[in-house]
Protein backbone atom coordinates (compact mmCIF):
# COMPACT_ATOMS: atom_id res chain seq x y z
CA UNK A 1 0.00 0.00 0.00
CA UNK A 2 1.46 3.46 -0.84
CA UNK A 3 2.61 5.40 2.21
CA UNK A 4 0.25 8.31 1.42
CA UNK A 5 -2.75 5.99 1.62
CA UNK A 6 -1.35 4.25 4.67
CA UNK A 7 -0.96 7.64 6.37
CA UNK A 8 -4.61 8.48 5.70
CA UNK A 9 -5.65 5.08 7.10
CA UNK A 10 -3.71 5.80 10.31
CA UNK A 11 -4.95 9.40 10.55
CA UNK A 12 -8.58 8.29 10.08
CA UNK A 13 -8.07 5.82 12.95
CA UNK A 14 -6.54 8.59 15.06
CA UNK A 15 -9.49 10.91 14.45
CA UNK A 16 -11.92 8.09 15.32
CA UNK A 17 -9.99 7.57 18.57
CA UNK A 18 -10.03 11.31 19.35
CA UNK A 19 -13.81 11.35 18.75
CA UNK A 20 -14.12 8.44 21.17
CA UNK A 21 -12.05 10.28 23.81
CA UNK A 22 -14.21 13.38 23.23
CA UNK A 23 -17.31 11.31 24.04
CA UNK A 24 -16.04 10.96 27.62
CA UNK A 25 -16.10 14.72 28.15
CA UNK A 26 -19.82 15.10 28.37
CA UNK A 27 -22.69 16.69 30.28
CA UNK A 28 -25.81 14.48 30.62
CA UNK A 29 -28.50 17.00 29.74
CA UNK A 30 -31.83 15.28 29.01
CA UNK A 31 -32.03 12.62 26.28
CA UNK A 32 -29.20 14.20 24.24
CA UNK A 33 -25.96 14.90 26.14
CA UNK A 34 -23.46 17.67 25.37
CA UNK A 35 -20.24 16.02 24.15
CA UNK A 36 -16.85 17.14 22.93
CA UNK A 37 -16.93 14.53 20.14
CA UNK A 38 -18.54 16.97 17.71
CA UNK A 39 -15.34 19.06 17.81
CA UNK A 40 -13.37 16.09 16.46
CA UNK A 41 -16.10 15.21 13.95
CA UNK A 42 -15.70 18.66 12.38
CA UNK A 43 -11.93 18.53 12.77
CA UNK A 44 -11.75 15.18 10.95
CA UNK A 45 -13.50 16.76 7.96
CA UNK A 46 -11.22 19.81 8.04
CA UNK A 47 -7.99 17.81 8.32
CA UNK A 48 -8.70 14.65 6.34
CA UNK A 49 -11.12 15.89 3.70
CA UNK A 50 -14.47 14.43 2.70
CA UNK A 51 -13.47 10.85 1.85
CA UNK A 52 -11.24 10.08 4.79
CA UNK A 53 -13.34 12.16 7.18
CA UNK A 54 -16.31 9.99 6.28
CA UNK A 55 -14.18 6.85 6.68
CA UNK A 56 -13.01 8.03 10.08
CA UNK A 57 -16.53 8.61 11.40
CA UNK A 58 -17.76 5.34 9.87
CA UNK A 59 -14.93 3.66 11.75
CA UNK A 60 -15.94 5.40 14.99
CA UNK A 61 -19.48 4.06 14.64
CA UNK A 62 -18.18 0.57 13.80
CA UNK A 63 -15.98 0.51 16.92
CA UNK A 64 -19.00 1.58 19.00
CA UNK A 65 -21.23 -0.98 17.28
CA UNK A 66 -18.99 -3.90 18.27
CA UNK A 67 -19.49 -3.00 21.92
CA UNK A 68 -16.43 -0.89 22.75
CA UNK A 69 -17.53 2.00 25.05
CA UNK A 70 -16.84 4.94 22.72
CA UNK A 71 -20.21 6.69 22.58
CA UNK A 72 -21.25 9.58 24.85
CA UNK A 73 -20.63 8.73 28.48
CA UNK A 74 -18.90 5.43 27.78
CA UNK A 75 -21.79 3.69 26.06
CA UNK A 76 -21.36 1.13 23.32
CA UNK A 77 -23.27 -1.44 21.26
CA UNK A 78 -25.50 -1.49 18.19
CA UNK A 79 -28.60 -0.69 20.25
CA UNK A 80 -27.51 2.95 20.63
CA UNK A 81 -28.11 3.54 16.94
CA UNK A 82 -31.80 2.91 17.54
CA UNK A 83 -32.02 5.15 20.62
CA UNK A 84 -32.82 8.89 20.73
CA UNK A 85 -29.21 9.85 19.90
CA UNK A 86 -28.87 7.46 16.92
CA UNK A 87 -29.53 10.26 14.41
CA UNK A 88 -26.76 12.39 15.90
CA UNK A 89 -24.36 9.45 15.56
CA UNK A 90 -25.22 8.97 11.88
CA UNK A 91 -25.07 12.76 11.57
CA UNK A 92 -21.35 12.53 12.46
CA UNK A 93 -20.69 10.73 9.17
CA UNK A 94 -22.63 13.29 7.16
CA UNK A 95 -21.09 16.23 9.06
CA UNK A 96 -17.54 15.04 8.56
CA UNK A 97 -18.14 14.41 4.85
CA UNK A 98 -19.79 17.81 4.28
CA UNK A 99 -17.15 19.69 6.28
CA UNK A 100 -14.41 18.01 4.29
CA UNK A 101 -16.21 18.53 1.00
CA UNK A 102 -16.63 22.29 1.54
CA UNK A 103 -13.15 22.93 2.99
CA UNK A 104 -11.50 20.95 0.15
CA UNK A 105 -12.84 23.39 -2.44
CA UNK A 106 -10.12 25.86 -1.65
CA UNK A 107 -7.91 24.64 1.19
CA UNK A 108 -6.60 27.19 3.65
CA UNK A 109 -9.18 29.92 3.08
CA UNK A 110 -10.77 31.21 6.31
CA UNK A 111 -14.17 31.84 4.76
CA UNK A 112 -14.48 28.30 3.40
CA UNK A 113 -13.34 26.79 6.69
CA UNK A 114 -16.00 28.81 8.54
CA UNK A 115 -18.65 27.84 5.99
CA UNK A 116 -17.57 24.19 6.24
CA UNK A 117 -17.90 24.02 10.02
CA UNK A 118 -21.27 25.82 9.98
CA UNK A 119 -22.73 23.44 7.39
CA UNK A 120 -21.07 20.47 9.10
CA UNK A 121 -22.51 21.36 12.51
CA UNK A 122 -25.96 21.84 10.97
CA UNK A 123 -25.69 18.43 9.29
CA UNK A 124 -25.52 16.75 12.72
CA UNK A 125 -28.83 18.39 13.66
CA UNK A 126 -30.21 17.63 10.19
CA UNK A 127 -30.21 13.93 11.01
CA UNK A 128 -30.27 14.09 14.80
CA UNK A 129 -33.41 16.16 15.41
CA UNK A 130 -35.83 14.27 13.07
CA UNK A 131 -34.52 10.99 14.53
CA UNK A 132 -35.01 12.27 18.09
CA UNK A 133 -38.56 13.32 17.23
CA UNK A 134 -39.30 9.95 15.63
CA UNK A 135 -37.94 7.85 18.50
CA UNK A 136 -39.30 9.90 21.40
CA UNK A 137 -42.57 10.95 19.69
CA UNK A 138 -41.94 14.58 20.71
CA UNK A 139 -43.41 17.54 18.89
CA UNK A 140 -41.09 19.44 16.52
CA UNK A 141 -40.94 22.37 18.95
CA UNK A 142 -39.94 20.16 21.87
CA UNK A 143 -37.45 18.23 19.72
CA UNK A 144 -35.80 21.52 18.76
CA UNK A 145 -35.78 22.74 22.37
CA UNK A 146 -34.27 19.48 23.65
CA UNK A 147 -32.10 18.59 20.66
CA UNK A 148 -30.76 21.92 19.38
CA UNK A 149 -31.10 24.88 21.76
CA UNK A 150 -28.86 23.61 24.63
CA UNK A 151 -26.00 22.90 22.22
CA UNK A 152 -25.89 26.10 20.16
CA UNK A 153 -23.41 28.11 22.26
CA UNK A 154 -21.20 25.06 22.79
CA UNK A 155 -21.28 24.25 19.08
CA UNK A 156 -20.18 27.78 18.15
CA UNK A 157 -17.25 27.42 20.57
CA UNK A 158 -16.39 23.93 19.30
CA UNK A 159 -16.57 25.08 15.67
CA UNK A 160 -14.26 28.02 16.40
CA UNK A 161 -11.80 25.78 18.26
CA UNK A 162 -11.92 23.23 15.40
CA UNK A 163 -10.93 25.94 12.90
CA UNK A 164 -8.09 27.19 15.14
CA UNK A 165 -6.80 23.64 15.65
CA UNK A 166 -7.12 22.69 11.98
CA UNK A 167 -5.22 25.78 10.83
CA UNK A 168 -2.46 25.15 13.38
CA UNK A 169 -2.05 21.48 12.53
CA UNK A 170 -2.37 21.56 8.73
CA UNK A 171 1.26 22.72 8.22
CA UNK A 172 2.46 19.67 10.25
CA UNK A 173 0.40 17.30 8.10
CA UNK A 174 1.62 18.99 4.91
CA UNK A 175 5.22 18.67 6.05
CA UNK A 176 4.75 14.97 6.86
CA UNK A 177 3.19 14.36 3.46
CA UNK A 178 5.84 16.29 1.56
CA UNK A 179 8.64 14.44 3.39
CA UNK A 180 7.28 11.06 2.34
CA UNK A 181 6.95 12.32 -1.25
CA UNK A 182 10.62 13.39 -1.23
CA UNK A 183 11.59 9.97 0.22
CA UNK A 184 9.63 8.22 -2.53
CA UNK A 185 11.31 10.32 -5.21
CA UNK A 186 14.75 9.40 -3.80
CA UNK B 1 2.48 5.13 34.33
CA UNK B 2 1.14 3.51 31.20
CA UNK B 3 -2.53 2.59 31.13
CA UNK B 4 -3.27 -1.10 30.62
CA UNK B 5 -7.09 -0.94 30.34
CA UNK B 6 -8.23 -1.48 26.73
CA UNK B 7 -4.85 -3.05 25.88
CA UNK B 8 -4.06 -6.69 25.23
CA UNK B 9 -2.55 -8.35 28.29
CA UNK B 10 -0.66 -11.59 27.49
CA UNK B 11 -1.77 -14.59 29.47
CA UNK B 12 -2.36 -18.31 29.42
CA UNK B 13 -5.99 -18.56 30.52
CA UNK B 14 -8.94 -20.29 28.90
CA UNK B 15 -10.24 -16.89 27.79
CA UNK B 16 -6.93 -16.04 26.11
CA UNK B 17 -7.07 -19.31 24.16
CA UNK B 18 -10.76 -19.04 23.26
CA UNK B 19 -11.25 -18.30 19.56
CA UNK B 20 -11.50 -14.53 18.96
CA UNK B 21 -14.58 -14.99 16.76
CA UNK B 22 -16.44 -16.67 19.63
CA UNK B 23 -15.28 -13.96 22.06
CA UNK B 24 -16.50 -11.32 19.66
CA UNK B 25 -19.98 -12.88 19.37
CA UNK B 26 -20.03 -13.30 23.15
CA UNK B 27 -19.29 -9.58 23.56
CA UNK B 28 -22.08 -8.71 21.13
CA UNK B 29 -24.53 -10.86 23.09
CA UNK B 30 -23.55 -9.28 26.39
CA UNK B 31 -23.83 -5.71 25.11
CA UNK B 32 -27.26 -6.59 23.69
CA UNK B 33 -28.43 -7.58 27.19
CA UNK B 34 -27.40 -4.16 28.49
CA UNK B 35 -29.82 -2.26 26.29
CA UNK B 36 -32.68 -2.32 28.80
CA UNK B 37 -32.30 -1.12 32.37
CA UNK B 38 -33.27 -4.41 33.96
CA UNK B 39 -31.94 -5.53 37.33
CA UNK B 40 -32.20 -9.26 36.48
CA UNK B 41 -30.06 -8.86 33.34
CA UNK B 42 -27.59 -6.61 35.14
CA UNK B 43 -27.22 -9.11 37.99
CA UNK B 44 -26.58 -11.97 35.56
CA UNK B 45 -24.11 -9.85 33.56
CA UNK B 46 -22.28 -8.80 36.74
CA UNK B 47 -21.94 -12.36 38.08
CA UNK B 48 -20.73 -13.56 34.68
CA UNK B 49 -18.25 -10.69 34.40
CA UNK B 50 -16.77 -11.41 37.83
CA UNK B 51 -16.50 -15.11 36.93
CA UNK B 52 -14.83 -14.31 33.60
CA UNK B 53 -12.41 -11.86 35.23
CA UNK B 54 -11.21 -14.59 37.58
CA UNK B 55 -11.08 -17.07 34.69
CA UNK B 56 -8.94 -14.65 32.66
CA UNK B 57 -6.19 -14.66 35.36
CA UNK B 58 -5.57 -10.96 34.66
CA UNK B 59 -3.80 -8.81 37.29
CA UNK B 60 -7.07 -7.30 38.49
CA UNK B 61 -5.39 -4.84 40.88
CA UNK B 62 -3.53 -3.22 38.01
CA UNK B 63 -6.73 -2.99 36.00
CA UNK B 64 -8.65 -1.52 38.93
CA UNK B 65 -5.97 1.18 39.28
CA UNK B 66 -6.85 2.31 35.74
CA UNK B 67 -10.51 2.49 36.65
CA UNK B 68 -10.20 5.52 38.92
CA UNK B 69 -10.80 8.03 36.09
CA UNK B 70 -13.88 6.10 35.01
CA UNK B 71 -14.99 5.80 38.64
CA UNK B 72 -14.87 9.60 39.03
CA UNK B 73 -16.81 9.91 35.82
CA UNK B 74 -19.44 7.40 36.98
CA UNK B 75 -19.81 9.16 40.35
CA UNK B 76 -20.27 12.51 38.59
CA UNK B 77 -22.93 10.96 36.38
CA UNK B 78 -24.69 9.41 39.38
CA UNK B 79 -24.82 12.69 41.28
CA UNK B 80 -25.99 14.57 38.20
CA UNK B 81 -28.91 12.16 37.77
CA UNK B 82 -29.69 12.08 41.50
CA UNK B 83 -29.85 15.87 41.69
CA UNK B 84 -31.61 16.67 38.43
CA UNK B 85 -34.21 13.88 38.17
CA UNK B 86 -37.56 15.11 39.51
CA UNK B 87 -39.31 12.94 42.10
CA UNK B 88 -39.83 12.27 45.80
CA UNK B 89 -37.18 13.61 48.18
CA UNK B 90 -35.23 11.10 50.30
CA UNK B 91 -37.04 10.97 53.69
CA UNK B 92 -33.81 10.54 55.73
CA UNK B 93 -32.23 13.67 54.27
CA UNK B 94 -35.10 16.02 53.31
CA UNK B 95 -32.67 18.95 53.16
CA UNK B 96 -30.77 17.30 50.30
CA UNK B 97 -32.18 18.18 46.82
CA UNK B 98 -31.93 14.59 45.55
CA UNK B 99 -34.82 12.33 44.54
CA UNK B 100 -35.39 8.61 45.06
CA UNK B 101 -36.09 8.24 41.33
CA UNK B 102 -32.80 10.03 40.60
CA UNK B 103 -30.85 7.68 42.86
CA UNK B 104 -32.50 4.65 41.24
CA UNK B 105 -31.94 5.90 37.68
CA UNK B 106 -28.41 7.10 38.43
CA UNK B 107 -27.56 3.76 40.03
CA UNK B 108 -28.85 1.78 37.04
CA UNK B 109 -27.06 4.05 34.54
CA UNK B 110 -23.75 3.73 36.38
CA UNK B 111 -24.20 -0.03 36.78
CA UNK B 112 -24.83 -0.41 33.06
CA UNK B 113 -21.84 1.77 32.09
CA UNK B 114 -19.57 -0.09 34.50
CA UNK B 115 -20.66 -3.38 32.89
CA UNK B 116 -20.08 -2.07 29.35
CA UNK B 117 -16.62 -0.85 30.39
CA UNK B 118 -15.87 -4.10 32.22
CA UNK B 119 -16.76 -6.31 29.25
CA UNK B 120 -14.87 -4.04 26.79
CA UNK B 121 -11.76 -4.04 29.01
CA UNK B 122 -11.94 -7.82 29.46
CA UNK B 123 -12.43 -8.42 25.72
CA UNK B 124 -9.48 -6.22 24.70
CA UNK B 125 -7.28 -7.65 27.48
CA UNK B 126 -7.70 -11.26 26.32
CA UNK B 127 -7.82 -10.67 22.54
CA UNK B 128 -4.68 -9.82 20.56
CA UNK B 129 -5.12 -6.79 18.25
CA UNK B 130 -4.16 -9.07 15.33
CA UNK B 131 -6.93 -11.54 16.29
CA UNK B 132 -9.47 -8.71 16.51
CA UNK B 133 -8.32 -7.38 13.13
CA UNK B 134 -8.63 -10.84 11.52
CA UNK B 135 -12.02 -11.47 13.17
CA UNK B 136 -13.41 -8.23 11.78
CA UNK B 137 -11.93 -8.96 8.37
CA UNK B 138 -13.53 -12.44 8.51
CA UNK B 139 -16.91 -10.94 9.46
CA UNK B 140 -16.77 -8.24 6.78
CA UNK B 141 -15.49 -10.55 4.02
CA UNK B 142 -18.97 -11.54 2.73
CA UNK B 143 -19.87 -7.86 2.25
CA UNK B 144 -18.96 -6.64 -1.23
CA UNK B 145 -16.80 -3.54 -1.96
CA UNK B 146 -15.43 -3.35 1.59
CA UNK B 147 -11.65 -3.52 2.20
CA UNK B 148 -12.03 -5.90 5.13
CA UNK B 149 -8.32 -6.14 6.06
CA UNK B 150 -7.95 -2.37 6.05
CA UNK B 151 -11.06 -1.93 8.21
CA UNK B 152 -9.79 -4.57 10.62
CA UNK B 153 -6.46 -2.72 10.88
CA UNK B 154 -8.22 0.61 11.41
CA UNK B 155 -10.36 -0.78 14.25
CA UNK B 156 -7.32 -2.19 16.05
CA UNK B 157 -5.44 1.11 15.50
CA UNK B 158 -8.39 3.10 16.88
CA UNK B 159 -8.36 1.05 20.08
CA UNK B 160 -4.60 1.49 20.40
CA UNK B 161 -4.82 5.25 19.83
CA UNK B 162 -7.72 5.58 22.28
CA UNK B 163 -5.52 4.40 25.11
CA UNK B 164 -2.46 6.39 23.92
CA UNK B 165 -4.50 9.61 23.71
CA UNK B 166 -5.79 9.16 27.27
CA UNK B 167 -2.20 8.77 28.51
CA UNK B 168 -0.96 11.75 26.54
CA UNK B 169 -3.91 13.91 27.63
CA UNK B 170 -2.97 13.22 31.24
CA UNK B 171 0.68 14.16 30.57
CA UNK B 172 -0.31 17.39 28.77
CA UNK B 173 -2.77 18.27 31.56
CA UNK B 174 -0.12 17.80 34.24
CA UNK B 175 2.43 19.84 32.27
CA UNK B 176 -0.20 22.57 31.81
CA UNK B 177 -1.02 22.52 35.52
CA UNK B 178 2.67 22.70 36.46
CA UNK B 179 2.82 26.01 34.58
CA UNK B 180 -0.33 27.24 36.42
CA UNK B 181 -2.21 27.07 33.12
CA UNK B 182 -5.30 25.70 34.90
CA UNK B 183 -5.86 29.17 36.43
CA UNK B 184 -6.91 30.48 33.03
CA UNK B 185 -10.63 29.94 32.26
CA UNK B 186 -10.64 31.24 28.67
CA UNK B 187 -11.72 28.24 26.47
CA UNK B 188 -9.67 29.41 23.46
CA UNK B 189 -6.48 29.70 25.51
CA UNK B 190 -7.25 26.29 27.07
CA UNK B 191 -7.72 24.83 23.58
CA UNK B 192 -4.43 26.37 22.52
CA UNK B 193 -2.45 25.07 25.49
CA UNK B 194 -4.20 21.71 26.01
CA UNK B 195 -5.78 20.49 22.76
CA UNK B 196 -3.07 21.74 20.43
CA UNK B 197 -0.13 19.95 22.14
CA UNK B 198 -2.29 16.84 22.45
CA UNK B 199 -3.18 16.95 18.77
CA UNK B 200 0.44 17.58 17.75
CA UNK B 201 1.73 14.71 19.87
CA UNK B 202 -1.01 12.43 18.53
CA UNK B 203 -0.10 13.35 14.96
CA UNK B 204 3.56 12.57 15.53
CA UNK B 205 2.53 9.21 17.07
CA UNK B 206 0.36 8.58 14.00
CA UNK B 207 3.35 9.32 11.75
CA UNK B 208 5.49 6.83 13.69
CA UNK B 209 2.79 4.17 13.24
CA UNK B 210 2.52 4.99 9.52
CA UNK B 211 6.27 4.60 9.03
CA UNK B 212 6.29 1.36 11.04
CA UNK B 213 3.46 -0.10 8.93
CA UNK B 214 5.16 1.04 5.72
CA UNK B 215 8.45 -0.51 6.88
CA UNK B 216 6.62 -3.78 7.56
CA UNK B 217 5.18 -3.61 4.04
CA UNK B 218 1.54 -3.67 5.11
CA UNK B 219 -0.79 -4.81 2.31
CA UNK B 220 -4.54 -5.01 2.44
CA UNK B 221 -4.97 -7.28 -0.56
CA UNK B 222 -3.59 -10.42 1.07
CA UNK B 223 -6.03 -13.23 1.93
CA UNK B 224 -6.93 -13.85 5.58
CA UNK B 225 -5.75 -17.13 7.03
CA UNK B 226 -8.00 -18.16 9.91
CA UNK B 227 -8.15 -21.70 11.20
CA UNK B 228 -11.43 -23.63 11.15
CA UNK B 229 -13.54 -22.85 14.19
CA UNK B 230 -13.27 -25.90 16.52
CA UNK B 231 -16.59 -27.17 17.87
CA UNK B 232 -15.25 -27.12 21.46
CA UNK B 233 -14.88 -23.33 21.18
CA UNK B 234 -18.52 -23.01 20.16
CA UNK B 235 -19.83 -24.84 23.23
CA UNK B 236 -19.38 -21.92 25.71
CA UNK B 237 -21.06 -19.64 23.20
CA UNK B 238 -24.09 -21.98 22.98
CA UNK B 239 -24.22 -22.22 26.79
CA UNK B 240 -24.18 -18.41 27.01
CA UNK B 241 -26.87 -18.09 24.36
CA UNK B 242 -29.00 -20.71 26.14
CA UNK B 243 -28.63 -18.94 29.50
CA UNK B 244 -29.60 -15.61 27.96
CA UNK B 245 -32.65 -17.19 26.30
CA UNK B 246 -33.79 -18.73 29.60
CA UNK B 247 -33.45 -15.39 31.42
CA UNK B 248 -35.19 -13.63 28.55
CA UNK B 249 -38.02 -16.19 28.69
CA UNK B 250 -38.55 -15.58 32.42
CA UNK B 251 -38.39 -11.83 31.93
CA UNK B 252 -41.22 -12.01 29.37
Amino acid sequence: MPIEKLRMVVLASLMAALTAVGAYIYVPLGPVPIVLSTLFVILSGLLLGSRWGLASMGLYLLVGAIGIPVFAGGKGGVAHFFGPTGGYLFGYILASWITGFVSERSPGRWILDILAVVIGSLAIYGLGVPWLKLVTQMSWTKALIVGVVPFLIGDVLKAAIAIVLARSVRPILKRQMSMSTIDNEK
Amino acid sequence: MARIALHYFPGNSLLHHWDARCKFFGLLMMTATLVQSNIAWFTFDSILLIGLLFLSKLPLRQFLRDFWIWAIFLFALFFFQAFFTPGLRVSFFPWLPISLEGIYLGGLTCWRLALILGYAVLFTAVTRPRELRDTLAWLLKPLPFLPERRIGLMVSLTLRFFSIILDEAEEVRLAHKARLGDQNKNPFRKAKFLALPLLRRSLSRAEEVTLALAAKGFRDDLPIHLSKLPFSHLVPLFILLGSLMIIGWYQL
